[in-house]
């Protein structure tokens, strides 16, 4: 069911998304800035740190009108799993806030649900939330103290309004588990084939057709959001099935040359498909 | 007509716009510039303005800060309605608003545990009346100003008491403005006026804010408020008892707005003004409407025109407002206009048309009351071209104290005309 699918490809602490935006950090480390965190980089080199161990510490952002988002992510390679994360609103610049959700302890083990209150860890280490839309100017990601020498790192940091279709999309047959594999190759004289280090990430396209009878239904504004965001070389958080399967959720990126198809099916009754192609984003 | 779809809506906004699309305005695609961006503007002197978060707990929003409030439309307990909250400028002169140490005065020997508790950013003090002989509390003189109704607000929790009492007395005429009685249903508030109105009773996280209005006061003689935490309007000594009281505010108004923390002095919070920039011109339109009942709606005296939207920040602009004296909505151009009643319940929702701009702009509306469409306005004055300033001014008009006053959870402008029953089933 179209239902079950997640989209995600807005990030609001990316000043490339939001040029206005205001970010910080409790500390940050030198070379370990706030704003690696929203870079779309996975390497565990790329990360964010304070300077004291064992602290309250958080990143934020303050954004220049009201957003809302109903998603956190944190990527995988950061040392997140066990440890104590809150999500904070403030309309005040955090004098006051409201806290969204506080995980006592993120699972150190894949699975859990979305929308459960210890998330969910997918199958490559990364944690996601969903919880209720709320909207605010100032968001932002606590790190509860870790305990005697410990820091936290955040390799990738993504908050922002997923979107989640409604029963009026449809989705046509979804290749969830397709495989790309990449690797470079050579060929000597004599036949003999020499192949590098072999990289498999995922690729399909997935389809959806909105069931509304003629012009954009609610579904398509938000997702031709998203989608803008995703054709211009945002990464996207992406989930099949949220309650059944959400571990298998993944940030993908449009495949090179590629673009979003969007078709309008002229037939009565009148109803628009939405074509998305993706590919694993630096898999691990 | 059939039900609009997205591209017959030229512009959405509201606190579920907010929570639906990310933004507070209609948002097609991903630009950059966000040209549709609105101009925000609450010159606060400090941080005073409030508004209830989704868990209902009352937080503060910095100057210059649009307030994302929640209401508990359903009285199920949860906080599920968003909106945009629109207010005019308003004072609490009531001081030292969470502090019955300072400025207030005993009545007796009180019993008083400061800040023993808060909702969000409002502390109770735990006030009580321990003695079986006599009538404690406290009381203040609240400095008002002119002849008029007025708006006296506070945060009510739970203690031991059964039975609170709260009445704002003019001690120069000994006539009581205000005459309120709160009990306990279980844990449910209730109140009760003799003298002034109960307007709202709104469950918070933690407790209730109680909004009242009082009778008709002379603004020269001495206006005491008087909280007795452990008796009702009998003040029968032999009744004790502790309640947990908070947020006291008055205000020069005949309704109440949202909290204002003060100290030793009054404080003001700034009137909020949102507008949106627009590119569509004079045509037929529908305007809807979705908000939660504002304070005003049951209120007594003159309480002036409350504007939910002028599209035009100068003629030619068409508008939907609360009427001043008939306690109606209102709809209007520069040049010709219609009403109908404020429909019972707690979510109000407007339907207003215009039409025939070129030939004389007639105007009509329709609420959730059951009724249908007023009749069609008689023809005002032809005008072609586009609205005034093209902007839309949600929450108030080009006129400073037209406010609102409420909030506004949902806002669809249709091109054509379309009824109550198509506006409301739109897809979103």
């Amino acid at each position: 069911m179209a239902e079950e699918f997640l989209f995600c490809a807005e990030n609001l602490l990316a000043r490339h998304q939001f040029p206005d935006l205001t970010g910080s950090a409790e500390e940050a480390a030198t070379g370990h800035e706030w704003w690696r965190v929203a870079t779309g980089r996975r390497h565990p080199s790329n990360y964010w740190t304070p300077t004291t161990a064992n602290s309250d510490s958080y990143i934020q952002a303050l954004h220049t009108v009201p957003r809302a988002l109903n998603f956190c992510a944190i990527d995988r390679a950061s040392n997140h799993k066990g440890y104590r994360y809150q999500l904070l609103l403030s309309n005040d610049a955090f004098t006051t806030s409201r806290t969204v959700f506080d995980v006592n302890t993120i699972p150190l083990v894949s699975g859990g649900a979305l929308d459960g209150a210890m998330g969910c860890v997918t199958r490559e280490g990364a944690w996601l939330r969903t919880f209720a839309a709320d909207g605010a100017y100032g968001m932002r990601l606590l790190s509860k103290a870790m305990g005697s020498g410990l820091l936290p790192q955040l390799t990738g940091v993504t908050l922002g309004l997923a979107w989640t279709p409604t029963s009026r999309v449809s989705r046509l047959p979804l290749q969830d588990n397709a495989a790309s594999i990449q690797f470079t190759e050579s060929v000597s004289a004599q036949g003999y084939r020499g192949r590098g280090p072999l990289a498999r990430l995922q690729a399909a396209e997935v389809t959806f057709r909105f069931t509304a009878l003629e012009g954009a239904s609610a579904d398509e504004l938000l997702l031709d959001y998203h989608l803008d965001l995703y054709e211009r070389g945002n990464p996207a958080w992406i989930c099949w099935r949220r309650t059944s399967e959400p571990w298998k959720a993944m940030l993908v990126a449009i495949p090179t040359g590629a673009s979003v198809r969007r078709i309008v099916d002229e037939s009565w009754p009148l109803r628009r498909q939405v074509v998305l192609p993706y590919l694993e984003e630096q898999p691990a | 007509m059939s039900t609009p779809t997205w591209k017959d809506i030229l512009f959405a906004s509201g606190g579920y716009c907010l929570t639906r699309y990310g933004v507070p305005w209609l948002r097609r695609g991903f630009d950059i510039l966000e040209p549709e961006a609105p101009t925000f503007t609450r010159a606060d002197a400090s941080t005073c303005a409030t508004y209830v978060d989704k868990d209902g707990a009352v937080r503060a929003a910095a100057a210059g800060k649009l307030r994302h409030s929640w209401v508990d439309a359903d009285g199920d307990g949860a906080f599920e309605t968003p909106s945009l909250l629109l207010e005019p400028s308003r004072a609490n002169v009531c001081l030292r608003s969470e502090n019955f140490g300072a400025t207030w005065a005993a009545i007796g020997t009180p019993t008083r545990s400061a800040a023993a508790a808060s909702v969000g950013a409002v502390t109770y003090d735990l006030i009580g009346d321990d003695d079986a002989g006599g009538v404690e509390g406290y009381y203040q003189d609240v400095a008002f100003t002119g002849d008029a109704v007025k708006a006296v607000s506070l945060f009510i929790g739970q203690g031991t008491a059964t039975k609170m009492f709260i009445r704002l007395r003019d001690e120069s005429a000994a006539a009581e403005r205000l005459s309120v009685n709160i009990t306990w249903s279980g844990s449910v508030l209730q109140a009760a006026a003799g003298v002034g109105t109960v307007l709202g009773v709104v469950p918070t996280s933690n407790g209730y804010r109680v909004l009242l209005q009082t009778s008709s006061i002379t603004a020269a003689n001495t206006n005491r408020l008087h909280i007795y935490p452990g008796n009702d309007s009998s003040l029968t000594s032999a009744d004790t008892g502790n309640a947990y009281v908070g947020g006291v505010q008055c205000e020069n108004a005949p309704f109440p707005s949202s909290y204002i923390q003060t100290t030793s002095a009054a404080v003001t919070r700034a009137a909020d003004s949102l507008t949106f920039p627009v590119g569509f011109g004079l045509q037929d339109l529908t305007v809807y409407l979705r908000m939660p009942r504002p304070v005003w709606a049951d209120a007594s005296g003159t309480i002036g025109a409350r504007y939910a939207i002028v599209i035009g920040n100068a003629a030619p602009y068409f508008a939907v407002n609360g009427a001043s004296a008939s306690r109606a909505w209102g709809v209007e151009t520069n040049t010709s206009s219609a009403g109908l009643s404020i429909a019972a319940g707690a979510t109000q929702e407007v339907c207003a048309q215009v039409r025939n701009w070129a030939t004389g702009p007639e105007v009509r509306l329709d609420v959730n009351s059951g009724a249908g469409f007023s009749s069609w306005s008689s023809a005002g004055t032809p005008v072609s071209g586009g609205f005034g300033g093209n902007r839309l001014l949600l929450g108030g008009s080009a006129v400073a104290g037209d406010e609102f006053g409420g909030g506004i959870n949902r806002l669809l402008v249709a091109r054509g005309l379309f009824t109550l029953a198509e506006m409301q089933a739109v897809d979103w």
